[in-house]
């Protein structure tokens, strides 16, 4: 396919890049609408918390551009009932139908609940949400995810916050050649080479959030994840070499000085 | 005059009676535009929360949105 014909629709909505952001980490929030306009994301996440009323924070939807596509997430949550509740929140504090379904009760390594999340995933996709589930990469899973009316499905390359890339490439490879729905690697990528693999594979799509928000440079590395994106998905709608051992020449073998 | 004790956020709080939730969180001084608010566990829109008397017992929650990945 040419790449001037590939086009990404989710949600029914097109997007023209593939790579999703988070708005955590930042050493500041203003910084959020340089780092949009730098990695050219349209798709960012937010979570949603009680008020600290002894302390004056930002609402963060202030400093994200109107154009972006809001993903709340429902971190915090540890039961599909609380997901669903955090999903309505979001929904009607105006941040549209659009959710990141993200279930956890493991506190070291923050492994999703495949079983709770499809569950949450089941029931907010008949309300209406446009449902992005955040998953480790099992296949059965991910089949339930598809029969629960998920519109992608998210596994993690490795653990939150972890920048160790795709531990799970293989498992994610499965899932992409399994799956119908658009996939989408979140979690664990560190490096913009990172992406570029997740994207070389088949990926539809990366979000990101910590490799970014915890760079010296967030700006310039915003920018780098933007093109290793693109890159990656050039080089999968290219075809890549075949994988193999022994070596080919890409020169002639015949004409030597030595025949 | 008699105290009524109501959740905030979590916490236990006392408050003067028949205040409405809307004078509440007026107090607080939150931009009530920014803020999501749950009551007893339903979800309030802006308009309706000046219509609602605190009573005893019951439970609010004050949310926004913060940065997420």
């Amino acid at each position: 396919m040419d790449s001037q014909e590939d086009k990404f629709i989710l949600g029914g909505r097109e997007l023209k890049s593939r790579l999703f952001i988070g708005s955590g980490k930042y050493s500041d929030d203003r910084l959020i609408p340089s780092i949009a306009e730098h990695s050219g994301a349209e798709v960012i996440t937010v979570a949603l918390r009680r008020i600290d009323f002894e302390s004056k924070t930002d609402n963060v939807l202030i400093h994200i551009p109107e154009t972006m596509q809001l993903l709340p997430n429902t971190s915090g949550a540890r039961t599909a009932e609380e997901a669903i509740r955090l999903a309505r929140l979001s929904k009607a504090a105006g941040c549209g139908n659009w959710i990141k379904v993200e279930i956890i009760s493991d506190a070291k390594y923050l492994l999703p609940d495949g079983y709770e999340t499809v569950k949450a995933t089941e029931i907010l996709a008949k309300e209406g949400f446009v449902v992005l589930p955040y998953i480790s990469p099992d296949l059965m899973v991910a089949r339930s995810l598809v029969d629960a009316g998920a519109s992608a499905v998210m596994p993690l390359g490795a653990p939150i916050g972890t920048n160790r890339g795709l531990k799970t490439k293989e498992l994610i490879r499965i899932l992409i050649e399994e799956i119908s729905l658009p996939i989408i690697v979140d979690a664990g990528i560190g490096a913009p080479s990172h992406a570029v693999e997740a994207m070389e594979m088949g990926a539809a799509a990366c979000l990101l959030n910590t490799a970014i928000a915890s760079s010296p440079q967030p700006l310039v590395m915003a920018e780098a994840f933007g093109q290793a994106v693109a890159a990656g998905r050039k080089a999968f709608l290219a075809g890549l070499g075949v994988d193999q051992t022994i070596a080919q020449a890409s020169s002639p073998l015949t004409g030597f000085l030595h025949e | 005059m008699r105290l009524l004790k109501v959740k905030l956020n979590g916490a236990e709080i006392s408050l003067a009676s028949s205040l409405t939730l809307e004078q509440l969180l007026l107090t607080k001084k939150l931009e009530l535009d920014c803020v999501v608010v749950e009551y007893n566990e339903k979800i309030v829109k802006r308009n309706e929360l000046a219509a609602i008397i605190l009573k005893e017992r019951d439970e609010i929650e004050v949310l926004r949105f913060v940065g997420g990945g």
